[in-house]
């Protein structure tokens, strides 16, 4: 079984620009704080590829080796290939105020019933981590640049 | 018994409302019993104090918890214990409703609440001491559970001219756990206009709460907090002069203000892994 989040933020600024500097991964990822460890292993000139990547969970670090892609211009994901299995998808839309930026994560826990009920207690945490990333994001891009 | 007695009177002594009405031996004396009190029964923790500039500054919080307000009152002995009962005075400013009440209003008086209003805040700036606003107050203080990670200062801006013409700089402060303390349903701003609660009470919220011993309460009354982990952030200091010049554009300052806000409540927020366990 898997749980699935999705939280989405708007910043107030052209949507090509968002994209440019939130499907980067090596913008997006130093500038999530919540990503306690993160490490580019083979990546290309735009970053995609290997990345050891781990969030802060309380006082340990939860995450793994994820495989980061650009699908199109307006969107980022990573798939974990060791560790905590993942995917993260992030978009950039067209929204009145300037563009919309979703990041949706299923989660996946071994372990039966245990990692059922953890996988529920991960989605509000999960959900947090999200939050906040997506709220950095829009700081830096409103008022840092 | 007589010695009971007069500790009794003493805490419930009246007290005037202003700088003048702190009573640092009564913090003195209360300070190590509160603290030990925030540390295990909220298992409190208040970090960014090193960045403070030795001036008198505004501090800038986000408010949760309802009537109770327990983060407003852990900050308040954090700072106590962090810059001395006998360092730079700290007033927090809060809504008439609290500080006209007959007991709690004397005794919030003692450890430094006065009734909010610029001329009270400059009245302490022009003393030396610094200030604690929540902007949002009893619209933020009352927002539903649901959104308690977000900021919610209902678009007031007064504390960035009062900051502004007093020429002190702006420290934020963001804390999480306080609206863990009790559970609110919805957004009450509706419901208070239209039983005129807001003309009537100056309160512009009246939320469905579920609160310990009231159960479902319309609005909220003091109450016994759940035991959430309370976690607050000290910021670095804004300084609004540096940043905009002698004429802002308040809209602008009020954005740049509230968004750094958002990041860092958001980002403390994700510091929790359970709700109300911390």
């Amino acid at each position: 079984m898997a749980v699935s989040i999705r939280e989405s933020v708007v910043v107030r600024r052209d949507v090509d620009l968002v994209a440019k500097i939130a499907t980067d991964p090596r913008t997006l990822l130093p500038m999530v704080g919540g990503f306690g460890r993160f490490e580019p292993l083979r990546v290309d000139a735009v970053g995609c590829g290997e990345w050891d990547l781990f969030i802060d969970i309380g006082v340990t670090h939860v995450g793994g080796r994820v495989v980061v892609s650009q699908p199109d211009p307006r969107s980022l994901a990573w798939l974990a290939v060791r560790g905590t299995r993942h995917q993260v998808e992030l978009t950039v839309e067209p929204h009145p105020q300037g563009a919309q930026v979703t990041m949706a994560m299923r989660l996946e826990l071994a372990g039966g019933v245990s990692g059922w009920i953890g996988e529920r207690l991960a989605r509000g945490v999960s959900a947090r981590h999200l939050v906040a990333g997506l709220e950095q994001l829009r700081h830096h891009l409103e008022h840092e640049i | 018994m007589a010695s009971l007695l007069s500790r009794l009177t003493d805490v419930l002594a009246p007290n005037p409302d202003g700088l003048e009405g702190r009573d640092p031996e009564f913090i003195r004396r209360q300070l190590p019993r509160l603290w030990l009190l925030a540390q295990l029964y909220h298992r409190a923790e208040v970090e960014g104090f090193e960045k403070v500039p030795d001036e008198p500054v505004l501090f800038v919080g986000n408010h949760s918890g309802g009537a109770s307000v327990p983060d407003s009152f852990v900050f308040l002995l954090a700072y106590n214990t962090y810059f001395t009962v006998e360092g730079r005075p700290l007033i927090g400013l809060a809504h008439r409703i609290l500080t006209a009440s007959p007991v709690l209003g004397d005794l919030i008086r003692k450890i430094g609440v006065v009734t909010a209003g610029h001329e009270k805040a400059e009245e302490v700036f022009a003393q030396g001491g610094s200030v604690l606003v929540y902007p949002g107050g009893d619209v933020e203080a009352l927002r539903p559970t649901r959104d308690r990670n977000r900021l919610d200062f209902d678009g007031r801006k007064g504390f960035l001219k009062l900051d502004h013409a007093n020429r002190v700089k702006i420290v934020p402060v963001v804390a999480t756990g306080g609206h863990e303390t009790l559970y609110i349903f919805n957004d009450g701003r509706a419901f208070a206009k239209k039983t005129r609660i807001d003309k009537l009470l100056k309160v512009k919220s009246l939320p469905l709460t579920l609160s310990f011993p009231w159960g479902f309460l319309p609005g909220g009354l003091p109450y016994l907090p759940l035991p959430a982990k309370i976690r607050m952030r000290v910021l670095d200091p804004i300084d609004l002069h540096e940043l905009y010049g002698d004429d802002p554009d308040w809209d602008r300052a009020y954005d740049f203000v509230t968004s750094l806000m958002q990041r860092e409540l958001s980002a403390l927020a994700a510091r929790s892994v359970l709700p109300v366990l911390g």
